[in-house]
């Protein structure tokens, strides 16, 4: 089961990976960016084991997989939305700054 | 009567259904956090000419209230450790301290909020400050939740110790309560850190 093992451990990862993500941002490092989403995925992933444990228990089973398919329509929903209102944001831009849609698109009149 | 009896009979491997049940109901609020971080995304930039995150977080003031609800998160691991040992005092002590920290997550959230309206960047006054006021404040709502719970926990505990019954509902405001802190890093991230890079 649980250990003060496994809480400490996940406790310290988390701190790590907080603060590098931190110091990443306001060292301003090139590649911040892919870093603090990693970061926050790695602790996404140690929190889930060593916080939540839910690669134990009787019920791990279900509980793993309701979490993994929850994950699939969070990436969905959060990507699709992305997607959807950034190609929005492009072609719905006002006249006068149609200029790069036109050029992009090669439209000529 | 008689449900109460063998509801305090329950043993911790008795009630999976439940712990189930509450972690589907877990996952619903994670979508529904999902769709205010797809709206933070789409808006985040439409400042109405106002300034940005980049202008109004303070990063260091946003890593405390990482680092404080972080800490809560493992309290709460500690106070389940005792719990499971039987040990009704340390189960309490480590649930005070929780409450104690994510009460000063709060105090030190609403006066971040405070500070911001009180300069006029209010959730009206943009898209960006709206989605930003929605998603923040709707975490901060469950950890107001979340705190009340524990309040009543620790009289639960109280009057009626440590049995199945009462550990069940432990287990269930622990899943609640890191879950939280889950959410908690993933606008840490989003919201603050990002409004920088």
């Amino acid at each position: 089961m649980s250990t003060f093992k496994s809480y400490l451990t996940g406790f310290l990862l988390s701190i790590a990976f907080t603060l590098g993500a931190y110091f990443a941002v306001t060292n301003q490092l090139n590649s911040a960016l892919p870093i603090i989403l990693g970061l926050a995925f790695l602790q996404l992933v140690v929190q889930i084991f060593f916080f939540l444990h839910v690669h134990k228990g009787a019920d791990r089973i279900w509980n793993s997989t309701v979490l993994i398919s929850t994950l699939g329509v969070v990436f969905i929903l959060i990507a699709g939305s992305i997607w959807i209102m950034t190609h929005l944001n492009y072609h719905m831009t006002p006249m006068q700054m149609q200029e790069h849609v036109i050029k992009d698109e090669g439209i000529h009149k | 009567m008689e449900e109460t009896t063998n509801q305090n009979q329950l043993g911790h491997h008795d009630d999976s259904k439940t712990q189930l049940g509450f972690w589907i109901y877990l996952m619903t609020d994670l979508m529904m956090f999902a769709t205010l971080f797809a709206t933070y995304a789409a808006l985040s930039g439409s400042t109405f000419g106002g300034p940005s995150g980049a202008e109004l977080f303070s990063l260091p003031d946003a890593l405390k209230l990482t680092l404080i609800l972080l800490t809560s998160s493992f309290t709460c691991g500690l106070a389940m450790l005792a719990a499971h040992k039987a040990d009704k005092k340390q189960t309490i002590f480590w649930f005070v301290i929780t409450l104690i920290l994510g009460l000063s997550f709060l105090f030190f959230e609403l006066k971040e909020f405070s500070h911001l309206i009180a300069e006029g960047h209010a959730w009206k006054n943009s898209a960006f400050l709206s989605s930003f006021f929605a998603l923040v404040g709707t975490h901060g709502l469950h950890i107001a939740v979340g705190g009340l719970w524990i309040l009543v926990a620790l009289k639960q505990i109280t009057h009626l110790g440590l049995n199945g019954f009462v550990i069940s509902k432990l287990t269930r405001l622990s899943l609640y309560w890191h879950f939280l802190d889950i959410v908690w890093i993933f606008i840490f991230t989003i919201v603050y850190l990002m409004s920088q890079v």
